[in-house]
């Protein structure tokens, strides 16, 4: 039984975690539920993830895109750091970010657990190797462990830990929600996975029972052969020998294939690391092209929308943009031809009175005591003298008249240059061309500064070198291929072998003995009945282990299944099927269809735990926000289901909007021995950790 | 009053004209795509008002290159009563003075756009000239 308890965590300058935080997980309420909360983005899977990094050196992300789910590994640091572009990005690099921009390139993460009554520390470290580093090459990652403060070699720490908990069963134990989408997805997809099984059976410890089977089919073998060197010599089975022979061979035969094979598909893995630490160097080619791609694009939509603007200005000009240019000056003319026109009038009505009376004098003059034809007045008639001053009256005014009239025709026709003016006035103003200038300013900068972007693309593109990281993603893809290929000829290869093997058991048992041969025949014959024994047993028990730990899986799921659904009356329980296959079956005992996303991860939880449960491994099990589809009813009853009477740590990771943090401690806060929550830190997005009072 | 004479510029402000229509030193290039006039008749027509609403004419045009005539810049309009309205009352006395007004005119314009309005690669920025005093 594997027992393991964790009692603290460390982690720094790991995903948004900046500086140094701790997670105390010690507590002496023997109570095991823990709680974490925080709104999404806030820390929550980058804590699962620090374990993982931690236990494995490496972190793996995944996206689904299109109905298909991809896998990266993260980086600890790549080209989008030190770009500072992280669009289109989603296997981020795992080294916080504000802690690159200032130059602090140390991450950490440590754990302290109990394990069989010792104290393990495992502490990694990444430390870069240069003053500024770029790529993950230049970051050295290094692993400590020690058990009660003894330092356990760096060669012997990975293999320890795989000891504790293989990587392989990691995910039964750190539940994010991608990887139980992808096995809800496959264990329902009613197709025999090849991978689902092989990781169930990795869990159930299932490849110990077959390795420790295969040593026992080799000890019967060996012994058959020992006995048949001896029944060489009775000539009565000379025929049935040179049948044996002969399937000895093709068994060698096989065998040698199924050697070269599995060298075949090492030569393939190997290299397919290979390519992975290559692509390494080249990490952002890829993200390179992408990006050379959307600046193209962009440089394109900038061009258009600049030849449009020049090519509406130009229209806006070409066509009377001149009569802008006059419209101050007839404002300021039509003031001066108004005034103009006034004092023209002006004088012209003066004149014309002065015209009248100079009219009126003369006849007052020429005819007095005549009736005056003008006003309508009968003079009495004047005397001489009158007539005389009357005469050198007229005499001047008929001056002041002619150099009036000469005045008038000085101010020219202000009234009709009026009209003229208006023939040129123009409504319109220079604010559209004026916007357009500025559209065209702005965008010819822009322009600029992509053509610029285009060339430092085009520049780290040379050093990343497109063609090779083609080729290598390329190869790699053939080297899986072809690796899948070989599997399959293996597995045909061991088909033939077990057929042959059987045939020849057959054969074997018609062999006869020669009584004088006694002895060492007896002893070699009770040996090998003793290993063939053991084969049968082993297979049996094996055959009998499986179909109980398949029972034991299905019980434990029904009891989950039971426990989370709102509606518990409706269903029997969770049926799996010697491949792996799982239904739920209604009250009655009738399959029912699980449709329902959230259903189907929710049934992925159940057998999660009935398989941790089985496995006996009692190791801390983290649920980052168990299922994006599942309803908040059912979380608050799986969070039921895992802290009620839990001698496992289990740690529940969740979002706002399903375990909520006030909720959640009101209905729980007396079974949790902690509970913490993430935010951001006041002045930026790292996290900030506080633990929550009950 | 139409008027029917041939019209020139010097010839730094015919170039200019052309530079404002797109056109470049070598006839088989495309067209400037940045420049702000569709015709160099646009852009003759816009020198001399440009001209006239300021007040501005050159004293001698040198190198003088004959354009066009001027039927074929006035269009419809009435330059005539233009420069009637906003010239000086010497540019009307008879024919000839009023081809060198709408010459002097026109290459004061043209040559004070290139100066203050070229941004560097034959790209003018006009806006501004609509607002300047």
């Amino acid at each position: 039984m594997i027992h393991i308890n964790i009692q603290n965590l460390e982690l720094t300058n790991f995903g948004s975690y900046r500086g140094t935080h701790k997670f105390d997980f010690s507590t002496s309420t023997g109570r095991m539920g823990y709680a974490i909360f925080g709104e999404i983005g806030r820390g929550k899977t980058t804590l699962i993830n620090s374990l993982l990094w931690a236990l494995y050196g490496e972190v793996e992300t995944s996206v689904e895109l299109e109905g298909r789910i991809y896998t990266k590994k993260r980086p600890i640091i790549d080209s989008a750091q030190t770009q500072n572009d992280f669009s289109k990005k989603w296997n981020l690099p795992l080294l916080n970010f504000a802690a690159y921009e200032e130059k602090d390139y140390t991450m950490s993460v440590s754990i302290k657990f109990e394990h069989k009554g010792s104290t393990f520390h495992l502490l990694r470290e990444a430390k870069s190797r240069t003053p500024r580093p770029r790529k993950n090459s230049d970051i050295a990652v290094q692993p400590h462990l020690s058990i009660d403060g003894r330092t356990v070699s760096a060669q012997l720490i990975q293999p320890e830990i795989e000891e504790i908990i293989p990587q392989k069963i990691s995910k039964f134990f750190f539940v994010e929600v991608d990887s139980i989408k992808s096995y809800s997805a496959l264990l329902f997809a009613g197709e025999s996975s090849g991978g689902i099984v092989e990781d169930i059976e990795a869990i159930l410890g299932m490849p110990a029972l077959e390795h420790s089977k295969n040593d026992f089919v080799w000890l019967s073998e060996y012994q058959q052969k020992s006995i048949e060197s001896i029944q060489t010599t009775d000539k009565r089975n000379k025929s049935i020998l040179r049948t044996l022979e002969g399937i000895d061979k093709r068994i060698d035969s096989i065998r040698r294939d199924i050697d070269l094979i599995g060298k075949d598909i090492d030569k393939q893995t190997k290299r397919i690391e290979e390519i992975d630490l290559e692509l390494e160097e080249h990490p952002s080619a890829e993200e390179q092209l992408d990006r050379l791609k959307r600046a193209k694009e962009n440089k394109s939509k900038l061009e258009t929308t600049l030849k449009d603007s020049y090519d509406r200005r130009r229209s806006l000009i070409s066509k009377d943009a001149w009569k802008i240019l006059l419209q101050p000056k007839i404002s300021h003319l039509s003031s001066h031809y108004s005034e103009l026109s006034k004092k023209k009038e002006l004088k012209s009505k003066t004149l014309t009175e002065l015209e009248l009376s100079c009219n009126h004098a003369e006849l007052e003059i020429n005819k007095g005591g005549a009736e005056c034809k003008v006003c309508g007045n009968i003079s009495e008639g004047l005397s001489k003298k009158e007539r005389e001053a009357k005469a050198d009256d007229l005499i001047t005014n008929r001056q002041i008249a002619v150099d009036l009239k000469a005045e008038i025709e000085l101010f020219g026709t202000p009234e009709h240059d009026l009209v003229s003016l208006s023939s040129f006035r123009d409504s319109r103003d220079s604010s559209q061309i004026e916007t357009l200038e500025d559209l065209i300013s702005r965008t010819t900068m822009d322009l600029f500064d992509t053509k610029e972007k285009i060339k430092s693309i085009n520049v780290e593109l040379e050093k990343a070198d497109v063609l090779k990281v083609r080729e290598l993603q390329a190869e790699k893809i053939a080297c899986i291929e072809l690796r899948g290929s070989l599997k399959d000829e293996r597995k045909a290869a061991s088909r033939a072998e077990s057929d042959d093997v059987e045939e020849r058991v057959k054969t074997a048992s018609n062999l006869k003995t020669d009584e004088t041969a006694t002895p060492a025949m007896t002893k070699l014959t009770k040996t090998k009945k003793i290993a063939d024994w053991l084969t049968n047993t082993f297979d049996k028990t094996l055959s009998t282990y499986k179909k109980n730990a398949r029972i034991s899986v299905e019980k434990l799921a029904t009891e989950a299944w039971l426990s989370m659904t709102p509606e518990p009356e409706k269903y029997r329980g969770v049926k799996i099927n010697e491949r792996w296959q799982t239904e739920v079956l209604s009250s009655n005992g009738k399959s029912l269809p699980i449709g329902n996303p959230g259903h189907r991860q929710t049934l992925a939880v159940c057998i999660f735990d009935g398989l941790r449960k089985t496995s006996g491994r009692k190791f801390p099990t983290f649920y980052d926000n168990p299922g994006s589809n599942i309803s908040d009813v059912v979380l608050q009853k799986m969070a039921k289901h895992f802290w009620d009477n839990t001698d496992d740590q289990i740690v529940m990771l969740s979002h706002g909007g399903g375990l909520r943090k006030q909720n959640t401690m009101d209905l729980y806060g007396n079974k949790l021995a902690k509970a913490w929550e993430l935010s951001y830190s006041s002045e930026n997005t790292t996290t900030s950790v506080k633990e929550v009072i009950q | 009053m139409k008027l029917d004479f041939q019209v020139g510029t010097s010839k730094k402000a015919h170039k200019v004209m052309g530079k404002l229509a797109g056109r470049t030193d070598d006839d088989k290039a495309p067209k400037n795509e940045k420049a702000p006039f569709e015709k160099m008749s646009d852009a003759y027509l816009f020198g001399l008002v440009l001209g006239l609403s300021k007040g501005q004419k050159v004293d001698s045009i040198s190198n003088r290159i004959n354009y066009a005539n001027f039927s074929s810049i006035e269009g419809d309009l009435d330059i005539y009563s233009m420069i009637k309205l906003f010239g000086d009352k010497d540019d009307l006395s008879d024919k000839d003075t009023i081809k060198n007004a709408i010459e002097a005119y026109a290459t004061w314009g043209l040559l004070h756009i290139d100066e203050n309005y070229n941004y560097g690669d034959d790209d003018y920025r006009l806006a501004e000239i609509f607002t300047n005093e």
